[in-house]
């Protein structure tokens, strides 16, 4: 019989295929003893798990060069190290040895020694080496007690619908993306950085299935609709046929879709949205370009730094920054500086455990006590405006004293590259991300330091609710549509407007059908989103009119709860755009 | 950094600077293991009282050396010298990792 299980969307397509279980968690390994004349034998079953888990790396090695490069692929040489390493490999003989222990304990067992002299140093340099450690341990217990690896991913014959209980951006950088139909989550969330991946990888994927990853088996078979976040584990002869006609939909729309990039991004009453694109992997601008992006909205660096283990060098960022002026040579391109910290960490940088990561050290807080990081990334940037309207802009601003901070490192960088005699356009512009309550409220005097505000909706969201956005159980809570929500950005269009500076929003709200209505009804006529967004939100734009945008803003502004902010909005577009086709895709319900 | 020491008969040592900016990390902490490895002396490595095998790369990580942290290579045996000449020569190159 089907097993129907529903979470949430996080990557759009229908897909169906076998089920992979992605199961990366060290194993619970029974204390064993074994007897006199099997010491050799659990020796050599060691060697074997080794000479294994070696070859395994290497692969991975192999295809982290061919994907990322030789540097980036040097990451896992401490593990390969580590499978030789003396301490290792004699202490666990002597313990099979000498305390007659089976191959997996003995070795779990010099490993959390060695593990825990490592702990005593304390420092974060060793601290950060302790996931390399424990790669290797789940790895080679896992090959000792006959679990199965997720590199075997790389080897099956067919692509698979990816089981797991939640995921990681480095894990999901390991992954290839020609062996994975989609991605099935028991936790996380859309907004959860390993999910933007998928959907810049054009990966299907939904969240939050609660226990798929252990009623799943591998082989399976399963049908995932990243659309709605359905996951159906054997699906039955009816489940297969709703599953060709939701599929046959699917495409219909995207061709439909398609159609309208070339069209006009006009209201039926004239007025022009800017439709920008949000990038998150180097290779996305001509994706952007041909979806009808006019420019890009939010450039993420963090792909340049997350996952590596060196700090990626003046050169490397400045083609990145250049690749992307060129791929618009007459629309804005706003790079946004590192958004280290939260949920994004580079191998490099020793980020501390907090105990709220969100409240705690990230963003620009980062990028101001790592000069030589942020100066390397500020030429880079400078260097790219000679190819164009390359804008930058800052994450996570509080206060003045951040952006005049910024404002003084720009100049200083400015000022070598004049005696280089290296090109910029002395004309640059910097932007402010309006993320918090603080800045909102702060907007006018931010905005004399501001040549532009770029709204990050994702954050300004759960840090005025005080809502985390990557748990699942507050999903419910996380609401654009709250009344404070509203007015922040009401304010924000206000203060931007009477300074003379763009405002722009650049978060997920701006690909909400609901989301958009509403910012283009407070002014807000720049809007950047992920690619799969940019057609379907121009039809929105060419089939609403501006006036009676305004006026459903109005009626938000003064509505008491976010249901009434909704409805305001949903009476306001009326019939002029057909909203089912966007429906199960926010897990806000729409009133019926 | 002078020329390496003989301390006995066949000990010898230097001691070097980190100098590259993000320390000896992963990477170069595992290039230093693999470079000791080439050779059949007893190599040691110390820091601020804490010495280490830099065969080892458990032990070379342990050490957790910064930049600008001292760093005393020492080895006995037979190609101990161009021991210590190739590792002080590796650590002093910033494993490689300085920019022009």
């Amino acid at each position: 019989m089907s097993i129907v299980l529903d979470g949430s969307p996080a990557s759009e397509g229908i897909v169906a295929g076998p089920v992979f279980v992605l199961d990366w968690g060290l194993p619970v390994v029974a204390h064993e003893s074994i007897t006199d004349d099997a010491i050799a034998d659990e020796i050599a079953r060691f060697d074997e798990a080794r000479q294994w888990a070696a070859e395994r790396l290497r692969e991975i090695k192999e295809q982290t060069e061919r994907r990322l490069g030789a540097v980036e692929a040097r990451i896992f040489d401490p593990q390969l190290l580590m499978l030789e390493d003396v301490e290792v490999v004699d202490g666990t003989a002597r313990y099979i040895r000498e305390n007659r222990l089976s191959a997996a304990r003995a070795f779990e067992l010099r490993m959390l020694e060695l593990r825990s002299m490592w702990s005593r140093t304390s420092h974060p340099m060793v601290l950060d080496r302790l996931n390399d450690l424990e790669d290797l341990m789940i790895r080679v217990l896992r090959r000792l007690l006959g679990m199965n690896d997720p590199s075997d991913l790389d080897s099956l014959e067919e692509a698979a619908i990816v089981v797991a209980q939640n995921l990681t951006p480095s894990l999901i950088v390991q992954l290839d993306p020609g062996n994975v139909l989609g991605i099935a989550t028991d936790h996380g969330t859309r907004t959860a950085h390993w999910a933007m991946l998928a959907r810049s990888m054009n990966i299907p994927a939904a969240v939050g299935f609660g226990d798929a990853s252990s009623r799943a088996s591998n082989g399976q078979q399963a049908i995932l609709d990243g659309r709605i976040g359905r996951f159906v584990l054997q699906p039955e002869a009816d489940e297969r046929t709703r599953f060709e006609a939701r599929r046959k939909q699917h495409s219909d729309w995207e061709e439909e879709i398609s159609m309208i990039a070339a069209l006009e991004s006009v209201t039926q009453d004239g007025q022009y949205v800017e439709l920008r694109g949000n990038l998150d992997l180097p290779g996305e601008a001509e994706r952007l370009r041909a979806r009808g992006a006019v420019g890009i909205g939010l450039y993420r660096t963090e792909f340049l730094v997350v996952g590596r283990n060196s700090m990626p060098n003046e050169e490397e960022q400045y083609e990145a920054y250049r690749h992307a002026a060129e791929a618009f040579p007459n629309g804005a391109v706003c790079i946004r500086t590192f958004d280290l910290g939260g949920d994004k960490f580079p191998m490099f940088l020793n980020m501390p455990q907090e105990e709220n990561p969100f409240l705690g050290w990230r963003a620009i807080r980062v990028c101001l006590d790592q000069p030589d990081l942020f100066r390397t990334q500020l030429r880079a940037l400078l260097r790219a405006t000679a190819h164009g309207d390359v804008r930058f802009m800052i994450p996570l601003v509080n206060d003045v004293e951040e952006i005049r901070e910024v404002r003084a490192l720009l100049q200083e960088e400015a000022e070598g590259l004049r005696r280089d005699g290296i090109p910029f356009n002395a004309g640059y512009k910097l932007g402010v991300m309006i993320e918090t309550p603080a800045a909102a409220l702060d907007a006018a005097e931010l905005a004399r330091y501001s040549d532009f505000f770029s709204i990050g909706t994702n954050d300004l969201i759960q840090y005025t609710l005080a809502v985390d956005r990557t748990n699942t159980r507050l999903a419910k809570l996380y609401n654009p549509f709250h009344p404070a929500v509203v007015r922040q950005l009401h304010q924000v269009a206000r203060v931007g407007r009477a300074a003379g500076i763009e405002v722009s929003v650049c978060g997920e709200m701006a690909s909400h059908p609901l989301g958009a209505f509403l910012l283009i009804g407070l002014d807000i006529t720049a809007l950047s989103m992920a690619w799969p967004s940019l057609s379907e939100i121009k039809r929105l734009v060419r089939d609403v009119r501006m006036e009676d945008a305004r006026s459903a803003a109005r009626k938000a502004l003064a509505a008491p709860t976010a249901h009434d902010v909704t409805q305001c909005l949903v009476e306001g577009i009326g019939d002029s755009v057909d909203l089912s086709v966007f429906s199960g895709r926010w897990s806000l319900s729409l009133p019926e | 950094m002078g020329d390496p020491q003989l301390i006995d008969e066949q000990r010898i040592q230097r001691t070097v600077k980190i100098v590259n900016a993000a320390g000896m990390h992963a990477r170069p902490a595992a290039e230093l293991v693999k470079l000791a490895g080439r050779f059949s002396a007893d190599i040691r490595l110390e820091k601020e009282g804490l010495e280490v095998n830099a065969k080892s790369i458990m032990g070379v990580l342990m050490l957790a050396a910064e930049r600008g942290a001292q760093l005393r290579i020492s080895a006995n045996g037979a190609d101990a010298e161009d021991a210590v000449h190739a590792l002080s020569d590796l650590v002093g190159r910033g494993f490689g990792e300085l920019e022009a």
